[in-house]
């Protein structure tokens, strides 16, 4: 029996003896204190919390859902006035100056800026599967239960920063796909990010099994050899 | 307006959902009134400022709001609503610290008060509140989360593997070692005169 099932099966055996109402016997200590705490956060759960403000926040949320569609379309006005202006002026000559041509075209800014994001991207990938491999194959231990984890929310923490790098590309139809999975890398790099030092076994072994249950690894590597190529 | 969300008040949170999803305001404000409670003690159990509890409970609104278009019909709302909620709280919780406004985790939880109850002879509540929020604040982020969805909201095993999109086993097991966690803490701090020894 590996450790989640014996946990597992004592916290069964806990929530038998709080349904029933039924101390375990006076040599299962450890049980009988884990009942009086679940019982203690069931009363101190039961305590009333009430939302200050409540028909003001009522009224903020309405007004904002209400504004939304208003709002989409003053910011696609405006962004559209803001185009036309900076095209006009762009496209003006200097007066007194010999008319000379423009060459530096906005779709080549465009391209530059593009091509940054998808290396910036692919770095990112590649970084993050280094990491995911090393969580997979963890050795470095603090205790006989736990794992030194130090180094990867180091990691951990960079890639959250470097991913705002091109997060603002992300919104690009294009990247439709790849989105979803950066959106659960996130995820998953806030989670080892805020680990322990020195981590609980069962916590990484909990992240693995999500990152190998929804196959992280293997989108990763596509996503990554898709934008390489795009 | 009044009348029409009185009409809506027997509605399951479902149904006002699915009618949500088709763009009815009514039904969504029937909802907030609903739920707006429930997310905002979520939030401030887990964040230290009411402010911050109220702005993440305005979020996680907005957020039901924004997908309503992609809630599968007749999916149970409240796991749904759990799920964008922990997120949210998660976040906010690594905004904060990456402004550094809050280091330690144990300023991030609210104390939680109680009466004592004349069943705990062990274990009286009035000592342990505050030792108790000291505990769980020592937990990890997804363990303080299952421990307040199940004994603080009454969540199942079920509803809470789906909030983490995890096997039920997971979240049973997870439950046990947050609570083993919990009584290493309060014996540390002399709340539990038990021996602890594993």
């Amino acid at each position: 029996m590996n450790h989640e099932e014996e946990y597992e099966a004592l916290f069964d055996r806990l929530e038998s003896c709080r349904q029933q109402g039924a101390p375990p016997s006076s040599d299962e200590p450890e049980l009988h204190d884990l009942l009086m705490i679940s019982q203690a956060l069931d009363q101190l759960g039961e305590e009333p919390v009430e939302m200050p403000r409540a028909y003001e926040f009522r009224q903020t949320l309405m007004r904002r859902v209400r504004r939304r569609p208003v709002l989409r379309s003053f910011s696609a006005g405006l962004v559209l006035a803001a185009t036309i202006l900076a095209g006009l002026l762009f496209l003006r000559e200097p007066p007194g100056q010999p008319s000379r041509e423009i060459v530096i075209q906005p779709e080549m800014i465009n391209q530059v800026i593009e091509k940054q994001a998808r290396t910036d991207m692919v770095d990112y990938l590649e970084n993050t599967e280094l990491l995911l491999v090393s969580i997979r194959d963890f050795d470095f231990k603090c205790s006989d239960d736990s794992l030194d984890m130090a180094m990867e929310k180091k990691l951990a923490q960079g890639l959250l920063m470097q991913q705002k790098m091109f997060h603002h590309s992300l919104t690009d139809p294009r990247y439709f796909q790849a989105r979803e999975l950066f959106d659960q890398l996130e995820r998953i790099l806030v989670d080892v990010n805020n680990l322990d030092p020195c981590s609980d076994q069962m916590e990484i072994e909990f992240l693995n099994k999500h990152i190998n249950s929804k196959r992280i690894l293997s989108k990763l590597r596509v996503i990554a050899q898709e934008i390489q190529y795009s | 307006m009044r009348r029409n969300n009185a009409a809506l008040d027997g509605e399951t949170d479902e149904g006002l959902m699915n009618m949500v999803a088709k763009d009815r305001l009514d039904a969504y404000e029937v909802l907030v009134k609903r739920h707006q409670n429930r997310v905002y003690r979520l939030a401030g159990r887990m964040l230290a400022s009411e402010e911050d509890a109220w702005d993440v409970s305005q979020e996680v609104f907005i957020k039901v709001f924004n997908a309503r278009h992609s809630y599968v019909e007749n999916a149970k709302f409240t796991t749904w609503l759990y799920r964008i909620a922990n997120n949210a709280v998660i976040d906010r919780i690594r905004q904060i610290k990456r402004h550094a406004k809050v280091v330690s985790m144990d300023d991030m939880l609210t104390e939680v008060k109680a009466e004592p109850n004349s069943a705990h002879r062990h274990l009286e509540l009035s000592q342990v509140t505050d030792q108790m929020s000291a505990a769980l604040s020592k937990l990890s982020e997804r363990q303080r989360s299952m421990v307040l969805l199940k004994y603080y909201e009454g969540c199942s095993i079920q509803e809470i593997a789906e909030v983490f999109d995890c096997a039920a086993g997971t979240v049973k097991a997870t439950l046990f070692q947050a609570l083993r966690g919990l009584r290493g803490h309060l014996a540390r701090g002399g709340v539990l005169s038990a021996e602890v020894g594993s």
